[in-house]
């Protein structure tokens, strides 16, 4: 999943869970002016700020995949579970009549096969009942238009949808087998909050609206008309009662909600895009708080100086990293690389980027789990590669025959350079290629900035020397090596290439459990980190700030896409 | 290419059709241009309405009262408010605001958005006061920027008009001074005003852009802001497109008001 910070997804999954809380309460509705507490009688609202524009009403495509449309569907969607902010998995037993289960884990048996079965009251908010077809047909709709299900449709992430066979639906439950020697140790996350569209669909609406989900061209119309449609529709505690894709939406209890009933009457999101005007609308109360994408410094420290605001600041699922592009002939040198990233000083570019806002950062030391996660291991400790040790980076080149001649680095009489180092023309890259130009100066390594507003096309045409972007992820790992490092990913795309690496990235995917995953994970990265391809800076910051004067139950989940609106359902206000 | 596809590229355009955007394939650039072009009309409006009758009746006043302490005090007001950059202004207009609000204990000034969908359904009242709420801040910042200039020209124009032959004959002839002012020199010193208020506004409907942005408005100030953003061109040509409707609209307005204004005008 994209979203404005971050610029690539690494996993096909995105999002967090929820256990909907108990909370009652009603009342009169005000509207301007003080909004109701529910304690003088008034409506119980509260005003949740997004920071960018929805792009489309559904997530599922490319245009909707962001972390904006799945704040803005919050309430909305039902799915099966999620990771909580502790980083543990939980199912929705609202939604689940029982845990999911793993049939066959053995590909080498028969297929890789899990059933999916829904309570039994869990209905849309027409009363429609929610079945094992709604689950068939989010997956048909979730897959790439070469499966053949769902003509013209642009789904993103589809890769744990493509890999299915075929789903049989008996009632509530669903039955998922995978291709022939396939296996998903992430398959309990097709559905939950983490999924491509952060949740799953109402079938019945296209046999309503007179499309036969069985045609893949009836199927692409139902997926258009889902993107395009503001939803009049729930399956979770809200739903969608006014709003548009430009300025806000509105949400009141789905009246016909199987789970405890919300104790809001009214959640306003309003889209924001510009954080300097934050401070003064959470001042004026006219917002209770938010989840921002991005890191700003000057909110933060703002906020941090407002007396009833709550604000965390922790790192953020987006991972800022520094590539090398291997098809330049120059950059074949893993010598010459090493020396590269040795002279790069990680800890100063984290430090001057966020060490004001954030000085607990914590450099990133391994490039698929976080230092939280329960398989990380630190792939860099040992390394000089990203200290700044210009000594070291000399003497590595030094060693392999380099010169350092008038200070410009030279290899048999020929300049070393000067490389294109590039980025997006954000505040912290800005920082960061600056930094990285002056600390390889000293190597005698000229670079030229370019910066760019076009980042995917950059890297897809592999238009730079040196590069610094950003991965998105999740607790979901499996897919991330053969993204990032697979020779035959489109998005490696620095060409990195290495038969080993290429053979524990496909492990890593295929694995019956997380545990072998993660094993096979470490491996590829074992041997990928002395190969200087990739060097992880730092996770960014992300900051969540809220009223703790009138919000209850309200706090961030940096686990999930939705943030804080993870468990919107038990969200409350202080009587 | 050919005359027909000419043909029908217009008849595309014509009912709204300016062809796909880059901002994905829901996204309908006529339909987002209608719709951001209402949020606009409603936020400059009421601006230019209340820009308008503040110049015309400072400018007037500066000018019977030259030199006077009245007409220093509107001219460093007028090159005061000539002088703020929006966003600064902007952001200071919001600070106020919340300090109001904090001052009398109640929300009287929003800062954000135009909170049109959380009034939906709810009593007329309380729709005004939501409305009332949204608009008063970014309606003074935009009034103030239009009328530093307007209250200028309408300055100069007066003064001019009133050191005129015809102004000192109607004098002679023993009109009072009151209907010498209003009857023969302001309607024609509303004529340059008329022409600079048809482009300024013509300008402002379009580009409010950073008074839109700083109070988080969705109108064609923004649209333009994101088309931009997203490399958009067929959305920009859009834009553009309207812009150039609204200037030539505002001209043939502003030709019109020549007429009434000045009775030796005739369109024969």
């Amino acid at each position: 999943m994209s979203d404005q910070g971050c610029d690539y997804v690494q996993a096909p999954k995105d999002v967090g869970t929820r256990r909907r809380g108990d909370v009652s309460g009603h009342g009169g509705q005000r509207l301007w002016r003080r909004r109701g507490d529910g304690g003088d009688g008034g409506a119980k609202e509260v005003t949740w700020v997004i920071n960018s524009l929805p792009g489309a009403w559904q997530a599922t495509s490319l245009a909707g995949g962001s972390v904006y449309v799945i704040q803005m569907l919050s309430g909305v969607l039902p799915y099966t579970g999620q990771w909580q902010p502790d980083a543990t998995y939980e199912y929705d037993m609202n939604v689940l009549a029982e845990e999911p289960e793993l049939i066959n884990d053995d590909p080498d048996e028969g297929p890789f096969e899990w059933s999916i079965t829904l309570a039994e009251d869990a209905v849309w908010s027409d009363g429609e009942p929610m079945t094992g077809e709604d689950l068939r047909v989010s997956w048909m709709l979730g897959t790439s238009p070469d499966e053949g299900y769902c003509g013209g449709c642009d789904p993103r992430a589809a890769a744990s949808f493509d890999k299915v066979e075929s789903v049989e639906v008996d009632g509530k439950t669903a039955t998922f087998q995978l291709k022939e020697g396939l296996a998903d140790p992430e398959w309990m996350g097709l559905f939950d909050a983490h999924s491509q569209a952060g949740g799953f669909l109402p079938a019945h609406l296209a046999e309503e609206n007179g499309w036969d989900v069985d045609d893949a061209d009836q199927l692409g119309e139902f997926y258009d008309w889902l993107h395009a449609e503001r939803p009049e529709w729930s399956g979770g505690p809200y739903m969608i009662t006014a709003g548009d894709l430009e300025n806000e939406v509105v949400k009141e209890p789905n009246p016909n909600y199987f789970g405890e009933a919300p104790a809001l009457d009214k959640i306003t999101m309003p889209y924001n895009t510009d954080e300097g005007t934050f401070v003064n609308a959470f001042v004026n109360s006219e917002i209770d708080g938010g989840n921002p994408a991005d890191y700003s410094e000057d909110v933060i420290l703002q906020l941090q100086d407002v007396a009833n605001a709550e604000v965390t600041v922790a790192e953020g699922a987006t991972w800022e990293h520094v590539d090398l592009n291997l098809k330049n002939e120059t950059l074949q040198d893993v010598e010459l690389r090493r020396a590269i990233f040795t002279a790069i000083d990680r800890d100063d570019i984290a430090n001057r980027n966020f060490g004001a806002g954030y000085p607990d950062y914590e450099l990133k030391n391994n490039h698929v789990f976080g230092s939280d996660s329960p398989y990380y291991v630190d792939h860099f400790e040992g390394e000089t590669q990203g200290t700044g040790d210009l000594d070291e980076a000399k003497s590595i080149l030094e060693e392999a025959g380099y010169e350092l001649d008038g200070g410009t680095l030279t290899l048999d009489g020929e300049e070393i350079g000067p490389f294109r180092l590039r980025s997006t023309d954000s505040t912290v890259r800005n920082t960061s290629v600056q930094l990285i130009q002056a600390q390889l100066s000293e190597i005698g390594i000229t670079t030229n900035i370019e910066m760019t507003d076009d980042l995917g096309g950059m890297l897809a045409a592999t238009e730079y020397d040196i590069v610094q972007y950003g991965w998105s992820g999740s607790p979901y790992f499996t897919s991330n090596p053969e993204q990032f490092w697979h020779s035959e990913s489109g998005s490696n795309f620095g060409g990195y290439s290495n038969d080993e690496v290429d053979d524990l990235a496909g492990d890593v995917a295929n694995a019956p459990d997380l545990d072998t995953a993660a094993e096979h994970a470490n491996a590829a990265m074992e041997i990928l980190v002395p190969e200087a391809y990739v060097l992880p800076i730092m996770a960014e910051p992300n900051y969540f700030f809220a009223n703790s004067d009138r919000l209850v139950n309200v706090h961030d989940n940096l686990q999930s896409s939705y943030r804080a609106t993870y468990n919107i359902g038990e969200w409350d206000v202080a009587s | 290419m050919g005359d027909r596809n000419r043909r029908k590229r217009r008849h595309r355009t014509a009912p709204g059709e300016f062809g796909p955007s880059t901002q994905g394939p829901h996204y309908d650039i006529g339909t987002a241009i209608a719709e951001r072009l209402w949020t606009t009309l409603r936020l400059v409006g009421a601006s230019m309405v209340f820009a308008l009758g503040l110049a015309i009746i400072t400018g007037v006043i500066s000018a019977l009262r030259q030199y006077s302490k009245l007409d220093y005090t509107l001219t460093f007001v007028g090159f005061l408010a000539l002088a703020l950059p929006t966003f600064w202004f902007a952001g200071i207009m919001q600070a106020a605001g919340v300090k109001f609000n904090q001052l009398v204990g109640d929300q009287v000034f929003a800062t954000i958005g135009d909170g049109r969908f959380r009034a939906e359904g709810a009593p007329l009242w309380d729709q005004f006061l939501n409305a009332f709420a949204h608009m008063a801040l970014p309606t003074i910042v935009l009034m103030l920027i239009s009328f530093a200039s307007w209250s200028r020209y309408q300055r100069t124009s007066m003064l001019e008009v009133m050191n005129s032959d015809y102004v000192r004959l109607a004098r002679a002839k023993g009109l009072r001074n009151h209907t010498v002012i209003r009857r023969h020199a302001l309607r024609t010193a509303l004529i340059p005003l008329t022409t600079v208020v048809a482009i300024g506004v013509a300008g402002v409907i379009d580009g409010a852009i950073l008074t839109e942005v700083v109070f988080q408005w969705r109108g064609l100030g923004d649209f333009f802001i994101t088309a931009v953003d997203n490399n958009d061109s067929f959305a920009l040509m859009g834009w553009l497109l309207l812009s150039g409707t609204i200037v030539i609209l505002a001209n043939l307005v502003a030709d019109l008001l020549y007429a009434v204004l000045d009775p030796r005008i005739r369109y024969e």
